[in-house]
């Protein structure tokens, strides 16, 4: 009778689910099985190339390179952006104006933007024009005519553009948080380049730059969209003649090193302090990386806007959305290829030390009740928020493009999205602790502060609090 | 999340330059000359050939007041990226001067100090907290002093002469110390072991021959037989008529056992019973 008990009550469970499911819904895991998936082709010269033909009226078409400001000197900081730039200016067989015409003549729309770690230059336009994008993609990623004035243009916007980022408290922010956690180290350098570098980087420098990064090896052909079955031959038409000769040395970004440090800029005339506390995250390939993005989730973001907030699904922004004159939270974790940040954000009014170390406390608490007390209904939560979001932002054809691209370039895999949806459903309380305590627990933090600092939290104070206790 | 990192995502962004200060723009005198340095940026290449450019456009209006100055300073500050974040290499532990090796790998070793301290002054309060448990629970469960004191008797061998028995009482019950003459000796040696009920040779019996030292309770009912009396030379119980011989074995009558040998020692003169 007692064993009848026990089978009835374990079967009962997956036996309503299965007939939920086959009577009102499919598991998020039969949608993805049955989505368009991505298939990846090599050309002969290492050029990869990733389609995804899911049968809608628009494609993305875009090419992933591996090159960006971490592979630059303080000498030519900012050539990746800046090359990026030109791309956008003709080539030696169009003329700015021609360019411009035709993709206008298409309806298509040229994208492009430089990281730490890649640039991407892509073109979303309709189903039945993915041959001329990609004819136009090759062009000008392989024949920009860096012409002289062009340059001389670009310059003087560059320069204007960097002057006026200062202004972006959010981003000069990120941009100290690199140059502390990775001093010492090309990662530290801002994309945007210095008032000293642009003014210096030569026709010349752009030219050797695109020479050396620009190699069939570093580059990701994605398409994602209707019509894009195919690209693999259109590749091998446009990119297969790409040699992988390189001029001079093959470029390598060097240096990783995370120092825990602090670095504040002090400006009163800035209404709100700017905060952000980062631990070294851990890089995109990384086995605890699916981990700390869930983890990410489950601190997740809130500002005063939201109606939420004793009522959050945050934990922490229970907490905290009352009292301390915060503004705006947002937890972050960014992967590079090899490393990563994994910390919070957050804009306050700061008036007051008690209510700057009192935020800081709580997310501190908030990072070891994870490493050691994470139940396993509340990272199912983050697990469904997570999800949520993930698979809404990869929605659009140019989101997907670019995640196709990551993968590739990052971990020289492509996950399908039911692969991912695998991996996720894997994750439980017991991996989330277990990242969390190797990443994030009693170690060191990067702090850096922007605008009215003067309350901003003692480093010691915070990372004394990294742990339950501290020697 | 990327985003946030993500700094040439500004470039789409539309860019209306940065925002003057009210209050500083009201102070200017000569427009004309704030006019000028919008063209400035093209013609810099070093944050000393802008401050130089500053300090000389600055002469013409300086008479007029601080707050032109004051705009001219402002608007030709260094971008953030232009700031240097200082080169900490000397303050560095050696093991995080190379910027190839994650931290992570030169953390163990880093926070060596922090784990032996913990570990170390650690380890001997718990191994002092364990000791201080087991002992307090030894004493607790261990027998009081005062009984411990009666615990063992000594008893002077010159006190008892050849051929003679005594009886002492330990533990409560009576024991029997026996001198034994050669003649008893010879023949508690030749018994033939096969032929008794409990079989023990004398030889298990004693430690020396000399003395036989056995408890004083017949092991039949618990009465306590008389020494030196019965058939065999040796005990005789008057309750039911057993007899023990000169090393304390049955030998008739209805007991089971022989007489139990305590645990004995000899030290120096004495026979120390209750210890072995």
């Amino acid at each position: 009778m007692a064993l009848r008990l026990a089978v009835s009550s374990a079967l009962r469970p997956a036996l309503n689910s299965q007939i939920r499911n086959a009577s009102f819904a499919a598991s998020v895991k039969d949608v993805l099985a049955n989505a368009p998936h991505a298939e990846v082709t090599t050309l002969n010269n290492g050029f990869r190339v990733v389609t995804e033909d899911n049968g809608t009226a628009t494609a993305t078409v875009g090419v992933w390179i591996e090159t960006g400001s971490r592979f630059e000197n303080e000498k030519n900081n900012g050539v990746a952006n800046f090359l990026e730039r030109l791309i956008h200016k003709g080539t030696g067989k169009r003329a700015f104006a021609a360019l411009e015409s035709e993709l206008n003549a298409i309806g298509a729309k040229l994208d492009s933007f430089t990281e730490r770690d890649q640039t991407a230059v892509f073109v979303q336009a309709g189903a039945q024009d993915v041959e001329k994008v990609v004819d136009i993609l090759a062009d000008v990623l392989r024949n920009s005519k860096l012409d002289a004035s062009a340059i001389d243009t670009e310059k003087a916007k560059l320069l204007k553009e960097l002057e006026a980022s200062d202004d972006y408290h959010q981003l000069v922010l990120f941009d100290m948080l690199h140059a502390a956690a990775y001093q010492g180290t090309p990662l530290a350098l801002s994309v945007l380049g210095t008032s000293e570098s642009i003014p210096s980087i030569t026709a010349q420098q752009l030219k050797e730059w695109q020479e050396d990064h620009y190699r069939p090896v570093r580059m990701v052909l994605s398409a994602v969209g209707g019509g894009v079955s195919g690209v693999p031959r259109l590749a091998e038409k446009y990119f297969g003649d790409l040699s992988n000769e390189y001029p001079r040395k093959v470029p390598q970004a060097d240096g990783t090193r995370f120092t825990g440090s602090e670095y504040r800029y002090r400006n009163d005339n800035v209404p709100h302090m700017y905060a952000a506390f980062a631990v070294e995250g851990v890089g995109y390939a990384h086995k605890d990386a699916l981990a700390l993005q869930i983890a990410n989730q489950f601190i997740g973001q809130w500002d005063v806007t939201h109606a939420t907030s004793r009522t959050a699904a945050s934990r922490l922004v229970q907490k905290i959305s009352h009292d301390h004159g915060l503004h705006n939270l947002q937890h972050f974790n960014i992967n590079y290829k090899d490393t990563g940040l994994f910390g919070i954000y957050f804009v306050a009014d700061a008036h007051d030390l008690n209510d700057t170390s009192g935020i800081m406390k709580s997310v501190a608490h908030e990072w070891k009740h994870l490493a050691s007390a994470a139940t396993d209904e509340e990272v199912a939560l983050a697990k469904n928020q997570f999800r949520t979001n993930l698979y809404q932002s990869l929605e659009t054809n140019a989101q997907k493009a670019g995640f196709n691209a990551k993968e590739l370039l990052y971990t020289g895999n492509l996950r399908q999205l039911s692969d991912l949806e695998d991996q996720i459903q894997k994750v439980n309380a017991g991996v989330i602790r277990e990242a969390i305590s190797r990443h994030v627990y009693d170690r060191d933090l990067a702090a850096v502060g922007v605008g009215r600092t003067e309350a901003f939290p003692n480093y010691a104070h915070v990372r004394a609090g990294m742990s339950w206790w501290r020697l | 999340m990327a985003s946030l990192a993500r700094s040439g995502g500004f470039a789409v962004k539309v860019i209306s330059g940065s925002q003057p200060h009210a209050n500083f723009v009201a102070a200017t005198p000569a427009a004309a000359s704030v006019v000028a340095f919008r063209e400035v940026p093209a013609e810099f290449s070093t944050a000393e050939a802008r401050q130089a450019q500053v300090t000389r456009s600055t002469q013409g209006v300086f008479s007029n007041g601080l707050a032109v100055k004051g705009i001219n300073v402002t608007s030709r500050r260094l971008a953030h990226t232009d700031v240097t974040f200082p080169d900490m290499t000397n303050y560095r532990r050696d093991s995080t001067k190379n910027t190839q090796a994650a931290a992570r790998d030169s953390e163990d070793q880093r926070r060596a100090l922090p784990t032996a301290l913990y570990y170390g002054a650690g380890g001997v309060l718990s191994l002092w907290a364990g000791k201080e448990v087991v002992q307090t629970l030894v004493y607790y469960k261990a027998m009081a002093a005062d009984q411990r004191a009666l615990a063992s008797i000594e008893i002077n061998m010159t006190d008892i002469p050849e051929g003679q028995t005594k009886t002492f009482e330990w533990r409560g019950k009576p024991v029997f110390v026996k001198h034994r003459t050669k003649a008893e000796i010879a023949k508690e040696k030749a018994v033939t072991v096969g032929d008794l009920r409990h079989p023990q040779h004398d030889d298990e019996r004693v430690q020396k021959d000399e003395w036989s030292v056995v408890i004083g309770v017949c092991t039949h009912l618990g009465c306590v037989p008389i020494a030196n009396a019965g058939d065999f030379g040796g005990y005789y119980c008057p309750c039911h008529g057993s007899h023990y011989d000169a090393s304390g074995r049955i030998r008739k009558g209805p007991a089971p056992l022989n007489l139990h040998v305590p645990a004995y020692s000899f030290k120096d003169n004495t026979i120390v019973i209750g210890s072995s």
